[in-house]
C-alpha cells in the first residue's frame, strides 16, 4: 500500500466527490437541518455520556428474557434502550427483575444480529447468502405456499415455533392457511408435568399457582425457580419473603445443589427418577399418622381413601430410602411437618421430577400429597389460578372479556372420521397409523391431525390440548410420516437444542425432505443457517404482544408488550411478517389481516378493559386489585346466569349435556373444570391410551392411579454407570442466550459436575478432560430396543460437594457454532493480529472482551452436548425424558 | 467543538474520499457505483490499491457479476463472522477500556451527534445501524466539510479510533472481491491520512 500516496487519495476523493456521496436524487446523504448558528457539540462529552433521566423516556413493556415474562420498564435515550427496570405495577413480579431482563438489550443491540432478509445462494447449509428485499422474500414464500392451498394440501405447510408469545396470532395465520401444523417444543420442556395437572384439575389448570406468600411449608421435588422455571421470579421473591420474614420452611429434593437447593432450609440429594418414591412414602406416612384431611379428600377426590391407603401400604419411608437415598427418618419427619402445616403448605415440582420415564406418575404422586392434606385452593396452599387469555373461562368470571379481533379464521378440520374428514391427507398416512387412528375413541379420532401435530403413539400429548411431541418432528419427517413442502421455523433452535440435534440438522439440510425452509429469527442461528430464506425478526423491545399468565398473587392480570424503539435495520415483527405474507397468499387469508398496524390490532384486543388505551400503555399492566383472590374457586356457587338452562343429573350440574358444576351440600357449586367436576386422582385416560397405542398395561405409565416404578435404564445400574443430567443457569435461557455478551461473560462454559468422591473413585482430578458417552434409552419409547451408545462428547470436569454421587450434571446453553463471535466465544474471527497491534498502539490497556476465548488463553465457549442425548419421549404423553440418560466417563489422557 | 464551515480544497477531497468509501460499503454494488469505479481518475487509484481489480473494471458488468458481488457483500458485511462493518462488533471484541457499554458506545455517540447537529440522514443511511461504517464516514465527511479538519479529527479519535482501522485491515485481508479488497486498503490509508 506504500504505493498509494496522500496525493492519490485526495485525487480519488476529488474525483469521486461529485457523485459518490449523493443518492440518485442528488441529495447529500448527510445534511444539516440547522440554519444560522450551530450549537457547540463536545464529542468527548458525548462519549462519556451516561443515561440522563431528565431526557430518557420510560415505557413499560413485558420482558422476554425467559418464559416468566415480568413487567418491566425500559429507559430510552437517543433512540436506544439504555436500561431495564422492573415495573412495580406488575402484581406477579412486584417490580423485581433478573439479569435476563437486561439480556433484552444485549440481543436487541447484538452487533451480529441479522437486519435484512437473506436468500440462500449455495447449497443449503453452505453459508452463502444474498440480501434480498422484503418484497422478494415474501413473494417467493407466498408463491410456494399458495400452490399448497390451491392444490388442497395446505397441511404440507409446517409452522414450527420455539417461543411464541403472540397469544394466538400465529395460530390465526396457520388456521387461515388451513394447516394443523403449528408445532411447538412443549414436549422438550413441560408436557410431562402439565399432563398430570390437567388430569387432576382440568385443562384450565395446566400450571399450578401456589400461594407462596402465605405458606408455611414447601416441599420441592426438583423445581429450580431460582434459576429456571416458568414463573420462577414470581415464586422466589414470595418464597424468600415467606421464609425470611415469616419463618416458612422449604425442603428441596434435588440431584445437585442447585441455586434453589442452596436457599432451601433442607436439601436432600436424591437419586434421579426417584422423587415419586419419596412422595409415595410421604403419602404412606401421612395416612399412617392419621394426618390426612378426610373431609377434603372425600368431598373432592374421585378415589376412595381406603384404596389409596391400601395402594401405598408397601411404600414405607424405609422402602423409599433404599430407592432414593433420602433417609427414612427425614422422609417421615418432612411428611409430618408438611401435613401439620396444612392448609398453609404446598408441593412444588417441575422438570426434576417429571422429565423421566416415570415422571408423569411421580408428579401424580406429588399432586396427590396436596389433595391428601386438603391444601388445594386454600390460603398458603396449593392454589390454581387461570393463566390463559380472558375469554370467560373457568376462574375468569367477572373479568372484561379479551380476545383477538374479529374476524377470526376457523380451525382446520380434523383428519379423523368425524365431521370434515380429510380423506386425502388421511390416506397418505402409513397403514399402521391409519389402523391405529381408526381404532381410537371418537374424541381422539375426531381431533386427529396427522402424525406431526397429533402423533398417534402419544395421544396424551394432545388429549387435553395440543402439546405435541416436538422432538419427533424431524424423525417423523425423515420416516415419511408427513410430506412437508414449506417449513417455517420461528424462534426455534431445534438444530442446536433438541435431543439428537444432529438428526434435526440432517433433516433440515435434506432438500428432498424439506424442499423449502424459511427461518424467522433475530440472529444467524444454527437453525437459520439451514434455511433457504431468513426473515429478520424484531425483538421484544421492538414489538407488541398480548400478555397474560397465572398470577402468584392470585388475581388475574394482563400486560402489554409494546415497542420501546423501532425495529432495527429492516427487521419486522412476526405479526407484520405474517400479515404481509397472508395478503400476498390471498385466497381469503387477507380478510383476517386487515389491520394496518400492530397497535390497531392490540388496541382492539383490549377494547373491553375498563381503562383508556393510552392509560393502559402508560401503565403496561391492568388488574382489578379489589377482586377477590382465587382461593377455593371450586366451592363458589354457580351464579344465576350460570345456572340458567342447567339440569342436575347424578349430582352433576349440566348445560347442553356438559358438566358446568356439581351439587355439594344441596348447592350447585363450580367444582373443578374436569369432566366430572372433581379432582381426578384416579384417571382411566392412562390405561385407555395405553390400550390404543399398544403400551403394555403393566407399564407404570398405563396406571390409572399414581404408581411407583423405576426408570428402566436405572435398573441394575453398574458401578461405572452414571446418570447424566442437564440443568440451566440463572443467567441463561435455553439456547437463546449464548450470544448475550454480559451473560456469556458470567457463564460461558459447561463443565461436567460430579461429586468429589465420585471423581476420586474414577481417578479424576478437578479440571481433567473426560469423554462422556451416553447410552440409548430403554423402556417403551421411540425406537425401543436399540442399544449401545447414542453419542459422546469431550469436556472438562468440576467437583461439587452436594452432588448425588451417581450423577453427572452438565448445562446445555453453550457450545454454539453460530450466533456470532460471543456465541462461538471467538476472539479473533474478525480481528487479525496486525489489527490488534494497531488498536493496542492506541490504548495500552485495551482488553479483549471475549477473554474466555480459547485463542485468548481462556477456557472457551463450552461444549455442545445435545447430539449425544437420545430422543426419548415418555410413553403416552411424549415429554422428553431428559434426565434418564445413563453415561460412562472415560479420562482423556 | 463549534461547527462552522471551514472548507479547503484538501478537506473537500478528503471528505469526498470518505463519502466514496461510505458509498462503496453502504450496499451491494450497483450499476451507478460501477460506473463511478470505472471513471478513469477513480480507476487509476483503485488499480494502485488492488491490481487485480483491472479485470473487473474492464469486463462487462453482467448479472452473474452482480450476483457474485452481492453474495460477497453479504458474506463480508451481513452474516456474522467475517467482517461486520459496525463498531459494536469490533468493540465487543476489543473494547475501548472506557465505555460502560461498548455495544452502545459508538451508536450512542453518533445518535447524539445527529440529534445535536440536527443532521438529516438519507433513507439509505437511516436503515443502517447508527454505528455502521458508512454512517460514520458520512458524518466524518460532513464534519470535515462543514466544521473543519480539527473537528473531523476529534470525531475520528472518539468514534473511529478503536475499530475502523482494524476493520479496514481485516477487510483488505479477507475480501475475495477486488472492489472490497481495494476498499479495505483505501480505508486504511484514508484513516491514516486525516487531513
Amino acid at each position: 500500500m506504500s504505493d498509494i500516496s496522500r496525493r492519490d487519495l485526495l485525487k480519488l476523493g476529488a474525483a469521486a466527490a461529485a457523485v459518490a456521496g449523493v443518492g440518485v436524487s442528488g441529495i447529500p446523504m448527510v445534511r444539516s437541518l440547522l440554519s444560522g448558528k450551530r450549537p457547540k457539540v463536545d464529542i468527548a462529552k458525548l462519549v462519556a455520556g451516561k443515561i440522563d433521566y431528565t431526557k430518557a423516556k420510560a415505557t413499560p413493556t413485558i420482558c422476554f428474557g425467559c418464559t416468566t415474562h415480568c413487567g418491566v420498564i425500559g429507559w430510552v435515550q437517543d433512540g436506544r434502550v439504555r436500561r431495564i427496570e422492573g415495573n412495580p405495577l406488575d402484581p406477579n413480579s412486584k417490580g423485581a427483575i433478573c439479569s435476563k431482563a437486561q439480556g433484552m438489550i444485549s440481543y436487541t443491540y447484538y452487533p451480529e444480529r441479522l437486519l435484512y432478509p437473506l436468500r440462500r445462494v449455495g447449497k443449503r447449509g453452505e453459508g452463502k447468502w444474498k440480501r434480498i428485499s422484503w418484497d422478494e422474500a415474501l413473494d417467493e414464500i407466498a408463491s410456494k405456499m399458495r400452490v399448497l392451498r390451491d392444490e388442497g394440501r395446505p397441511e404440507e405447510f409446517v409452522f414450527h415455533y420455539g417461543r411464541d408469545k403472540t397469544k394466538g396470532y400465529t395460530k390465526r395465520f396457520t388456521n387461515a392457511f388451513g394447516t394443523p401444523h403449528r408445532l411447538n417444543r412443549r414436549s422438550i420442556c413441560s408436557s410431562n408435568r402439565r399432563a398430570p395437572l390437567m388430569s387432576f384439575y382440568g385443562r384450565e389448570f395446566e400450571w399450578e399457582t401456589q400461594d407462596f406468600e402465605n405458606t408455611k411449608y414447601i416441599v420441592n421435588f426438583g423445581g429450580n425457580p431460582m434459576e429456571a422455571y416458568q414463573g420462577g421470579l414470581y415464586m422466589m421473591h414470595r418464597i424468600q419473603h415467606a421464609r425470611v420474614d415469616k419463618g416458612a420452611r422449604m425442603v428441596t429434593f434435588e440431584v445437585r445443589p442447585s441455586a434453589t437447593a442452596s436457599v432451601s432450609d433442607e436439601y436432600h440429594p436424591v437419586m434421579p427418577g426417584t422423587d415419586g418414591a419419596v412422595a409415595f412414602a410421604m403419602i404412606h406416612t401421612i395416612l399412617k399418622e392419621g394426618l390426612e384431611n378426610q373431609e377434603f379428600w372425600n368431598r373432592w377426590a374421585n378415589y376412595p381413601l381406603e384404596k389409596l391407603r391400601e395402594g401405598v401400604s408397601e411404600y414405607t419411608p424405609e422402602w423409599a430410602q433404599q430407592i432414593s437415598g433420602v433417609p427414612a427418618k427425614d422422609i417421615r419427619r418432612i411428611a409430618i411437618e408438611f401435613a401439620k402445616a396444612s392448609p398453609a403448605c404446598c408441593t412444588m415440582s417441575n422438570r426434576g421430577s417429571a422429565k423421566h420415564y416415570n415422571g408423569v406418575q411421580s408428579d401424580r404422586a406429588i399432586r396427590t400429597l396436596d389433595v391428601l392434606v386438603g391444601n388445594v385452593g386454600k390460603p398458603g396452599g396449593y392454589c390454581l389460578s387461570s393463566l390463559r387469555g380472558w375469554a370467560g373461562r373457568y376462574g375468569q368470571e367477572g373479568l372484561p372479556k379479551l380476545s383477538q379481533p374479529e374476524p377470526k379464521p376457523s380451525d382446520p378440520k380434523p383428519w379423523g372420521l368425524g365431521e370434515g374428514f380429510n380423506e386425502i391427507a388421511f390416506k397418505k398416512l402409513p397403514a399402521d397409523v391409519q389402523e391405529r387412528v381408526l381404532g381410537f375413541p371418537d374424541k381422539w379420532r375426531n381431533s386427529y391431525f396427522g402424525e406431526l401435530a397429533t402423533p398417534s403413539e402419544y395421544p396424551l400429548a394432545w388429549h387435553w390440548y395440543q402439546m405435541r411431541v416436538g422432538q419427533l418432528v424431524y424423525p417423523y419427517i425423515k420416516e415419511g410420516r408427513q410430506n412437508v413442502s414449506v417449513y417455517m421455523s420461528f424462534t426455534l433452535g431445534a438444530s442446536y437444542g433438541f435431543p439428537e440435534a444432529n438428526l434435526a440438522r440432517e433433516v433440515l439440510a435434506d432438500e428432498s425432505l424439506i424442499p423449502f425452509h424459511v427461518a424467522v429469527d433475530i440472529g444467524y442461528s444454527e437453525q437459520s443457517a439451514l434455511a433457504d430464506i431468513i426473515l429478520p425478526e424484531a425483538t421484544s423491545l421492538e414489538r407488541w404482544d398480548h400478555h397474560s399468565t397465572n398470577n402468584y398473587g392470585l388475581i388475574p392480570y394482563t400486560g402489554l408488550r409494546q415497542p420501546l424503539v423501532k425495529p432495527a435495520g429492516e427487521s419486522r415483527s412476526i405479526q407484520i411478517i405474517l400479515r404481509d405474507l397472508a395478503r400476498r397468499i390471498g385466497g381469503g387469508m387477507e380478510e383476517y389481516f386487515a389491520f394496518e398496524s400492530e397497535e390497531e390490532f392490540y388496541k382492539e384486543w383490549y377494547k373491553n378493559l375498563p381503562i383508556e388505551w393510552e392509560e393502559f400503555k402508560r401503565r403496561g399492566i391492568w388488574y382489578d386489585a379489589t377482586r377477590e383472590k382465587d382461593y377455593e374457586l371450586y366451592e363458589r356457587p354457580l351464579s344465576p346466569a350460570e345456572l340458567a338452562g342447567t339440569t342436575v343429573e347424578g349430582g352433576m350440574v349440566k348445560k347442553d349435556g356438559k358438566a358446568v358444576g356439581i351439587m355439594k351440600d344441596g348447592k350447585a357449586v363450580r367444582g373443578f373444570p374436569t369432566p366430572n367436576r372433581v379432582i381426578n386422582v384416579y384417571d382411566d385416560i392412562f390405561p385407555l391410551a395405553a390400550k390404543h397405542t399398544g403400551l403394555p398395561l403393566d407399564d407404570i405409565n398405563a396406571s390409572p392411579i399414581a404408581k411407583w416404578g423405576p426408570v428402566p435404564e436405572h435398573v441394575d445400574l453398574g458401578e461405572d454407570d452414571f446418570i447424566f443430567t442437564t440443568f440451566k443457569w440463572n443467567v441463561h435461557t435455553q439456547g437463546r442466550s449464548g450470544h448475550w455478551k454480559y451473560h456469556a461473560e458470567i457463564v460461558h462454559t459447561n463443565p461436567v459436575f460430579m461429586h468429589p468422591d465420585t471423581g476420586a473413585r474414577l481417578g479424576l482430578q478437578e479440571g481433567d478432560r473426560v469423554k462422556v458417552s451416553v447410552f440409548r434409552p430403554k423402556g417403551h419409547t421411540y425406537r425401543a430396543g436399540e442399544e449401545g451408545v447414542m453419542g459422546s462428547f469431550e469436556n472438562h470436569i468440576r467437583f461439587l460437594k452436594g452432588m448425588h454421587p451417581k450423577v453427572m450434571a452438565c448445562s446445555h446453553h453453550v457450545g454454539h457454532w453460530e450466533h456470532g463471535a460471543v456465541g462461538r466465544a471467538e476472539k479473533t474471527a474478525s480481528l487479525p493480529a496486525a489489527a490488534r497491534s494497531d488498536a493496542a498502539a492506541t490504548d495500552k490497556d485495551l482488553p479483549d472482551r471475549i477473554w474466555w476465548s480459547k485463542r485468548n488463553g481462556g477456557i472457551g465457549g463450552g461444549v455442545h452436548i445435545n447430539d449425544a442425548l437420545p430422543i426419548n419421549p415418555c410413553p403416552l404423553v411424549g415429554g422428553q425424558n431428559w434426565y434418564d440418560n445413563v453415561c460412562r466417563i472415560e479420562k482423556i489422557a | 467543538m463549534s461547527v462552522a464551515s471551514k472548507r479547503s480544497p484538501d478537506s473537500a477531497a478528503h471528505a469526498g474520499l470518505l463519502r466514496f468509501l461510505s458509498r462503496v460499503l453502504l450496499r451491494e454494488l450497483d450499476e451507478d457505483l460501477v460506473r463511478v469505479l470505472r471513471q478513469s481518475e477513480v480507476r487509476e487509484i483503485l488499480v494502485k490499491a488492488e491490481p487485480t481489480i483491472t479485470r473487473f473494471l474492464e469486463s462487462e458488468w453482467s448479472p452473474a457479476d452482480r450476483e457474485e458481488a452481492a453474495v460477497e457483500y453479504c458474506r463480508l458485511f451481513i452474516v456474522p463472522g467475517t467482517c461486520l462493518p459496525v463498531a459494536s462488533a469490533w468493540l465487543a471484541r476489543t473494547g475501548d477500556g472506557k465505555a460502560a457499554a461498548p455495544d452502545n458506545a459508538v451508536a450512542g455517540v453518533i445518535g447524539k451527534l445527529i440529534e445535536s447537529l440536527e443532521l438529516s440522514l438519507s433513507a439509505d443511511l437511516k436503515r443502517l445501524p447508527p454505528d455502521h461504517i458508512s454512517v460514520a464516514l458520512e458524518i466524518a465527511a460532513w464534519l470535515e466539510l462543514e466544521a473543519g479538519a480539527a473537528d473531523a479529527r476529534e470525531f475520528q479519535s472518539a468514534v473511529l479510533r478503536f475499530w475502523a482501522a482494524p476493520f479496514a485491515l481485516r477487510l483488505s485481508q479477507v475480501a475475495e472481491h477486488p472492489v472490497y479488497r481495494a476498499a479495505g486498503r483505501l480505508l486504511s490509508e484514508a484513516l491514516n491520512c486525516q487531513n
